[in-house]
């Protein structure tokens, strides 16, 4: 039996290893395509000539009625020039006082130095100010919302980073309520968005690297780390493995997600989702990585251990007892969520021996009468609680009330009296439910694991459930999320990661980093709690 | 090499051979079985005898008992005759829609004609079957058939099986009967140097009243016990939980004194002597706390008062034990204390010499010796009575 199980996880190694070289094949390929490219830019070049530049642009943005181009003259000495830019990206007052109007005003005799100097250093009262000479670049700035500063004769133009598009103001996420700590939520604004977090960690090692991704929607993306705390090999996974996703369109963190994760279609998740800027810092201070995308308020932090799942924020904010119980608690949900139902299949269908007595009389009587087997009875009663939920989440606020009542009324009471399903199963139904809420980030896998359980069981009882318990056990000891061991800190085992696991131990006491993620780099985090007049003095 | 899937579904063909769930049967297929009667039928037949519980009768879920109780029997017994009980148990079937459940069954109740005529054949099937559980408590039914038992409806609850339990269960307490299950009596059976007993129910009139044992030897009945005799074999065989001992008083004959026993503990040890005579030495010591006295109101000093009622108490146990050694020495020739368990234990050889006989021509013989000591920890919230003036 173990040897089978080790032919199995070998091959599976053998796999990992080929799927590697494959990447590194198509990474080669790419390479070649790019130096293809860098023949082509050559006439990428700024035309010289301001009329060029302006039928250029027309042509490029023809039909697009939120495209401006402002010509205008510098002063008194006569050079033409032209603004270009797309409508509604910033604040047009600011154009004015701060571009236009010292231009237009200038009054000074002859050129000196050359115009662009001119321009630079005593004309442009803006501070974002940088030179570009790639014609693509610019139009990619126009996209992004800049200002785009064309002078006559020049191959060089300006880009002046006015862009500030409208957005929701920092607000607390919905998903993820906290009573003590901060309040505030990452915005759908990429700068804002590591405003957040650098605001956090005040540090120059605290890294923002731009990337963009998606070949139509050009949408930025930012992954941040702290140097020195991350892993470089991580990173470098990271930056390898988002560099890598060839795709239209980036509209969420969600398509990155799906991009980067370890495996096609794994079935635990392997990274990690936030809105939280205070939640996102502490990753990153553990030696995470963060993928921030524009125009998603979500981030994404990897490696993702299934412990994180039942970690949440308000842990470390003192109580660390009741904190304790409250993560054990959380395992404890999580089992119950997955493992419910299909125990009471088992149980009622196979195994009926082990129910004591007088409950076996009780259910006894609540299932007589029932036409349904207990397995399609919990599987209806499943099924509508996850109906329920979905209905739940897409519907307008407004139909709120009828959902519920329907849920409540129809489904819960009048199944029961009409003899469709029977009362305990109502009861295991929704307490699986409510507690698959309880672990946000398992809550998806937990509903298919669920099913999968219940099925097992109606075909094998107890030892079908064992069996599905042994394979998803050997699945997630051989998973990895970026290298990591997913279930890490417990296997591999770390006895300084336990501090810190299913139960968390003070937070003066968690004197290193987890072990498994900033491998062998600066691991210290704290010196321990200083006790006495030692540390008055 | 193989393919992921395939070794999948390989990995869920081996599943099937893995241990035996595959009986995937729903719990509302059963009839719920919660007691078992056994009793001789002329000659080679026996008559068995189910209980059947109604769930919906039984299970008083508030809003779902309209109309439940009332006068409806919240049970079905069901009887069938045959040659062996397996035979039997699948008669049972023409009476009864859903397959019997076994396991759920509390109680198995051996008619007293069945017991005398021998019970090795019948408890066979019991043990042999998977689904009989060894959990189950045995009594046998004196002086009224196993099926007058099983059919007996009781008012205090709906599930007369589970209520003949408890209620043997607190004359175990009480050192009146003995409970043993299935598996304890295969073991006493089977082993040698100790006879079977089994705890009695019995039916004088509208009650069922569990308290006595019976004595076997070999697995034939040789005689009942009354339930101070059983409150003896349970002081030896250290049994007794919390009983309450009543005994009149030296100094007042018609008044008695109750004590209720804390903690009861008994070593029995054999000695050999050197004209091979087997002698048991039995060491009962006695806890127990003053629980009703009408004797002595004016007693002065609760210590003396208390050393008194010590040395009576030792004297009530000393006869319960005495009675119960002598009805099994001289009456059954039965040793269900399992003396000659003991004596297997300290003096092997002896006893290999003795084994075939012990019953009959050794046992009788022994000199037991029983030494009780009391002690009385307390005297309830009054150290004396009211004095009535």
């Amino acid at each position: 039996m173990f040897d089978f199980i080790k032919k199995k996880t070998t091959f599976k190694k053998l796999n990992v290893i080929s799927n590697k070289q494959k990447h590194i094949e198509n990474s080669k390929s790419k390479a070649e395509n790019d130096s293809g490219k860098s023949k082509q830019e050559s006439n990428d070049q700024i035309p010289d000539k301001i009329e060029q530049v302006k039928a250029k642009l027309i042509n490029e943005f023809s039909l697009c009625s939120d495209f401006n181009i402002r010509e205008l003259v510098l002063g008194t000495l006569n050079v033409r020039m032209m603004i270009a830019s797309l409508d509604g990206f910033f604040d047009k007052a600011i154009l004015a006082e701060n571009i236009i109007e010292p231009i237009l005003n200038y009054s000074g005799e002859e050129k000196t130095a050359s115009i662009l100097t001119l321009l630079k250093e005593r004309i442009l009262c803006i501070s974002d100010l940088r030179e570009i000479t790639r014609y693509s670049e610019s139009v990619d700035a126009i996209l992004n919302g800049d200002v785009i500063l064309y002078t006559d004769n020049e191959t060089t133009a300006f880009k002046i980073g006015l862009s500030s598009p409208e957005k929701r103001t920092v607000s607390e996420p919905d998903t993820e309520i906290t009573l003590k700590g901060s309040r505030e939520g990452f915005t759908e604004n990429l700068r804002t968005n590591t405003i957040l977090l650098r605001r956090r960690i005040k540090n120059a090692n605290f890294k923002v690297e731009n990337i963009i991704l998606g070949k139509k929607s050009n949408t930025n993306i930012a992954i941040c780390y702290i140097k020195n705390i991350a892993a470089p090999e991580i990173v470098e996974e990271v930056k390898k493995r988002v560099r890598r996703i060839d795709t239209d369109a980036i509209l969420a963190t969600g398509y990155i997600e799906q991009f980067i994760q370890d495996g096609r279609y794994p079935l635990f998740p392997v990274v990690g989702n936030s809105e939280k800027p205070d939640k996102v810092s502490a990753k990153l201070l553990e030696g995470r990585v963060a993928i921030l995308a524009d125009g998603t308020p979500t981030v994404l932090t990897v490696p993702f251990l299934m412990l994180e799942s039942f970690q949440s924020q308000e842990d470390y904010f003192g109580e660390y007892y009741f904190s304790s119980m409250m993560r054990l608690l959380r395992v404890f949900c999580y089992f119950v969520s997955i493992y419910l139902p299909g125990l009471y299949v088992a149980v009622i269908s196979f195994h009926q021996t082990i129910i004591p007595f007088k409950l076996m009389l009780t259910v006894a009587a609540t299932r007589e009468g029932i036409p349904f087997s207990a397995f399609i009875e919990a599987l209806i009663m499943v099924v509508t609680f996850e109906i329920l939920r979905e209905a739940g989440l897409r519907m307008p606020r407004a139909i709120g009330q009828a959902v519920s009542i329907v849920g409540a009324i129809v489904l819960g009471d009048a199944a029961v009296s009409a003899g469709i399903a029977s009362a305990p199963l109502v009861i295991i139904a929704a307490l699986s439910g409510i507690c698959s809420f309880i672990v946000p980030p398992l809550m998806k896998s937990g509903a298919v694991m669920r099913l999968i359980i219940l099925i097992a069981s109606s075909i094998m009882g107890l030892s079908g459930i064992g069996f599905v318990t042994f394979i998803t056990t050997i699945y997630l000891c051989n998973k990895e999320s970026f290298s990591v061991p997913y279930l890490a800190p417990f296997a591999p085992l770390q006895a300084e990661g336990l501090k810190d696991s299913l139960i968390i131990m003070p937070i003066w006491s968690l004197k290193t980093r987890p072990r498994a993620l900033s491998q062998h780099r600066d691991l210290q985090r704290t010196t321990g709690k200083k006790l006495g007049s030692e540390g008055d003095s | 090499m193989i393919k992921r899937p395939i070794a999948l579904i390989l990995t869920f063909l081996l599943m099937i051979f893995c241990t035996g769930c595959w009986n995937n049967r729903d719990l509302t297929e059963y009839s719920i079985l919660t007691a078992l009667g056994i009793d001789k039928k002329d000659n080679d037949f026996i008559e068995i005898t189910a209980q059947i519980i109604k769930p919906n009768a039984v299970s008083s879920s508030g809003a779902g008992s309209n109309g439940g109780g009332g006068d409806k029997k919240s049970f079905v017994a069901v009887t069938h005759v045959d040659r062996t009980i397996f035979a039997a148990l699948r008669g049972l079937m023409n009476k009864v829609n859903n397959k019997i459940f076994y396991s759920s069954s509390q109680v198995i109740v051996i008619g007293e004609d069945l017991a005398r005529s021998g019970i090795c054949d019948y408890i066979d099937f019991v043990l042999r079957d998977h689904e009989t559980q060894y959990t189950n408590t045995v009594v046998v039914a004196k002086g009224v058939t196993a099926k007058e038992i099983i059919e007996q409806d009781f008012e205090l609850s709906k599930v007369p099986g589970a209520f003949i339990r408890d209620t043997v269960q607190n004359s175990v307490f009480r050192g009146f009967t003995k409970k043993i299950n299935l598996l304890g009596m295969a073991r006493e059976l089977a082993l040698e140097g100790r006879e079977l007993s089994i705890g009695v129910i019995s039916k004088p009139d509208q009650d069922t009243i569990s308290e006595g044992l019976a004595v076997f030897r070999n697995d034939k009945i040789v005689g009942f016990m009354d339930k101070y005799q059983t409150r003896g074999y349970a002081y030896i065989t250290n049994r007794v939980k919390s009983s309450v001992v009543e005994m009149v008083s030296k100094n007042d004959p018609k008044k008695v004194i109750a004590i209720e026993l804390m903690r009861v503990s008994s070593k029995i040890k054999p000695k050999l002597t050197k004209d091979k005579k087997v002698e048991m030495n039995i060491q009962i010591k006695v806890s127990g706390n003053i629980g009703e006295q009408h004797s002595v109101p004016t007693q002065k000093n609760t210590d003396d008062f208390c050393m008194c009622v010590e040395k009576d108490l030792e004297e009530a146990i000393k006869q319960d034990c005495e009675k119960a050694v002598l009805i099994c020495q001289k009456e059954f020739k039965s040793d269900i204390f399992g003396f000659g368990m003991h004596v297997y234990d300290d003096y092997p050889k002896y006893w290999s010499s003795v084994s075939n006989k012990w019953n009959e021509e050794i046992f009788p013989e022994i000199k037991v010796n029983i030494d009780v000591q009391v002690k009385i920890l307390r005297t309830g919230l009054i150290s004396k009575s009211i004095q009535v003036k």
